[in-house]
């Protein structure tokens, strides 16, 4: 069966009642992709960015209300929701609100929304763990979290501007992190280095070739990318290695959809380390492999 | 050669600073790492592969070998971002970031790690959880639509809380409905079926199981002196052996060393759990227990008997 075959109407298993509900940025071009090719398919559904728009209703023991959103004025009950895509939960507020009320509000309905994903029957790629607060790490808790389970993971040192700009004074040209904001930067690079801020700096160069893994429920694809230089295919010797690991720390994590990103040091015979992670479309990722992840999600929400 | 307990925290909690006089009273070697000079001053340095031997955090000049302790107990909080200056925030959100990455790694026990327990961050699925594991817990709603509300709302008393770990004082919808509800809208809210009855708290420390019941005349006991007349403490004989074992399991089970469950039991004697708080306040309730509470988490912290 072939990638275009999987977006043939399949009314037996996705009803005109039924919706599809994407939680991520209108930014993400594969998010963007799969709304398109489903709408074009007859499908109802839903790409929501911020969660603080839409009004939500979670019952908990309740017989007479429903689990259910109301998306610009729409009411849709979580009843005849298809599958619902987690890759990011934003829940900004609304321009009404003055800073303090602002950040309550962002917490609650983060913790309202937390509550329905968590319990909501239908099915739910990225469904939050119960075991492992994914969707509150950050990347460095997440490089832990891979190192506790025994994942091959890179070194990192958390440092002032002190030893930074004593690495850069040595030349290094290492990946490091600034964590005030989780930006990453080039340790060469003009990135201003303030004094006062910790920084974590991660032992990959960054020219480093990486090895990336995408999961989309069974499905991993892989592909080697180096920035300057574009995608490689992947050597098989390390294939089964990557999916192994990677599949280690996304069941880990409960993600059925993610990408996962390898330092690769390929003259070395060093086995790929886990670098970091997303859950929505990194910058690098190729039009053909797009393609196919689109392919793939597609058949997973309408599965 | 350890150097006892790194307490870490606000010397203006008084969570901290029960905790430091229950330290001082037993004579346990400490440390004490104050957030509000870290945040203002201090700086880490950590490395992923030397482990917690390489992991040293200074604060007014004072620097704390995190391995050289044999228990961490912290209550690491950030502050509210705007009671920090704009220039200030970022260092404060670095540090803050880099600590609990440390926190989150080490070796040495600590009460509790960051993130144990961080279902609380979401009463709603706390709730849940809680329910999977046996416990009975009320009727809810969290909701940000009106006519929802009202529908809950008729079939019996009603209060509101925080869906979030933010604080919130518990109260009945009664008393500002008319006035509140115009604003549903824009935040959903917690609301749970009020139970009549006792509070009863329960702590677990490890392997430990303590009990006090509150009785009050508040909805919230702990805001008695504004919302009712009176709160009396006492220690609770009457928990089921059940109940207490069903907390110990929960909280063994998210990892959470110290944490504190809120009960309220109606007058058929059903336990309702209401939350697990994973970084509880136990200064009041150790002193009704003459420092029970206090004694055991030193006893986990310093790995030994006291």
């Amino acid at each position: 069966m072939s990638a275009r075959d999987l977006l043939e109407p399949s009314p037996q298993l996705l009803t005109r009642t039924q919706f599809i509900l994407l939680l991520g940025s209108p930014y993400d071009y594969v998010l963007l992709q799969t709304r398109d090719r489903l709408i074009s398919n007859d499908v109802r559904v839903y790409l929501v960015q911020n969660v603080a728009l839409v009004n939500i209703s979670a019952p908990f023991g309740v017989d007479d209300v429903e689990a259910k959103i109301v998306i610009e004025g729409e009411s849709l009950s979580i009843r005849t929701a298809k599958a619902i895509l987690v890759s990011q939960v934003m829940a900004g507020t609304k321009d009404l609100m003055d800073g303090s009320d602002a950040h309550y509000v962002e917490q609650e309905v983060f913790a309202s929304w937390l509550a329905l994903l968590s319990m909501a029957p239908c099915r739910i790629i990225n469904r939050p763990s119960a075991r492992v607060p994914v969707m509150l790490y950050n990347s460095i808790q997440l490089r832990s979290f891979a190192r506790s389970l025994g994942v091959p993971t890179v070194d990192e040192e958390i440092c002032s501007k002190r030893e930074l700009v004593r690495r850069k004074q040595r030349g290094e040209n290492l990946v490091c992190l600034d964590l005030s904001n989780q930006q990453p930067f080039c340790l060469v690079d003009d990135y201003r280095i303030e004094g006062g801020r910790l920084y974590s700096i991660i032992e990959v160069t960054c020219d480093a070739t990486y090895a990336i893994t995408v999961r989309i429920a069974e499905e991993f694809l892989s592909f080697l990318y180096k920035p300057s230089q574009g995608i490689f295919r992947m050597p098989d010797a390390f294939q089964n290695q990557l999916k192994d690991s990677s599949r280690t720390l996304l069941d880990a994590l409960n993600l059925s959809f993610a990408y996962c990103v390898h330092a690769f040091q390929p003259f070395q015979q060093k086995v790929p380390e886990f670098t970091r992670l997303y859950t929505e479309t990194p910058p690098f990722l190729p039009m053909n492999v797009t393609d196919t992840v689109v392919d793939k999600l597609i058949d997973e929400l309408k599965r | 050669m350890s150097k006892g307990i790194l307490i870490i925290g606000y010397i203006g909690d008084s969570t901290i600073r029960h905790v430091l006089e229950i330290t001082q009273a037993a004579d346990v070697e400490f440390s004490f790492l104050h957030l509000g000079d870290y945040y203002s001053n201090g700086y880490l340095r950590h490395s992923s592969s030397g482990e917690s031997r390489r992991t040293m955090v200074r604060a007014a000049g004072v620097s704390y070998r995190i391995s050289e302790f044999s228990g961490i107990y912290q209550r690491l909080l950030l502050p509210n971002p705007s009671h920090v200056g704009k220039y200030q925030w970022p260092k404060t959100m670095s540090r803050f970031v880099g600590l609990s990455a440390v926190l989150q790694s080490t070796q040495v026990n600590t009460i509790n790690r960051p993130l144990c327990g961080w279902e609380n961050m979401s009463k709603p699925l706390q709730s849940y959880f809680l329910r999977q594991k046996g416990f009975t817990v009320p009727l809810s709603l969290t909701t940000s639509i009106v006519s929802d509300y009202k529908k809950f709302r008729q079939h019996g008393e009603t209060i509101y809380k925080s869906n979030s770990g933010v604080r919130s004082i518990v109260d009945n919808v009664e008393k500002v409905e008319n006035e509140r509800l115009q604003f549903l809208e824009n935040c959903p809210v917690l609301f749970q079926r009020r139970i009549v009855g006792k509070d009863v708290r329960i702590h677990v420390v490890e392997d430990s199981v303590f009990a006090v019941e509150i009785e009050s005349d508040a909805i919230d006991y702990r805001y008695y002196r504004t919302k009712g007349t009176y709160s009396h403490m006492r220690a609770c004989e009457s928990a089921p052996q059940w109940i207490m074992d069903l907390c110990r399991s929960y909280a063994q089970e998210r990892g959470v060393v110290l944490a504190g469950f809120d009960f309220k039991v109606d007058d058929l004697g059903n336990w309702y759990c209401l939350e697990m708080n994973p970084s509880p306040g136990f200064e009041s309730y150790d002193v009704v227990l003459e420092g029970r509470i206090g004694k055991r988490v030193l006893e986990f912290l310093l790995g030994q008997s006291l």
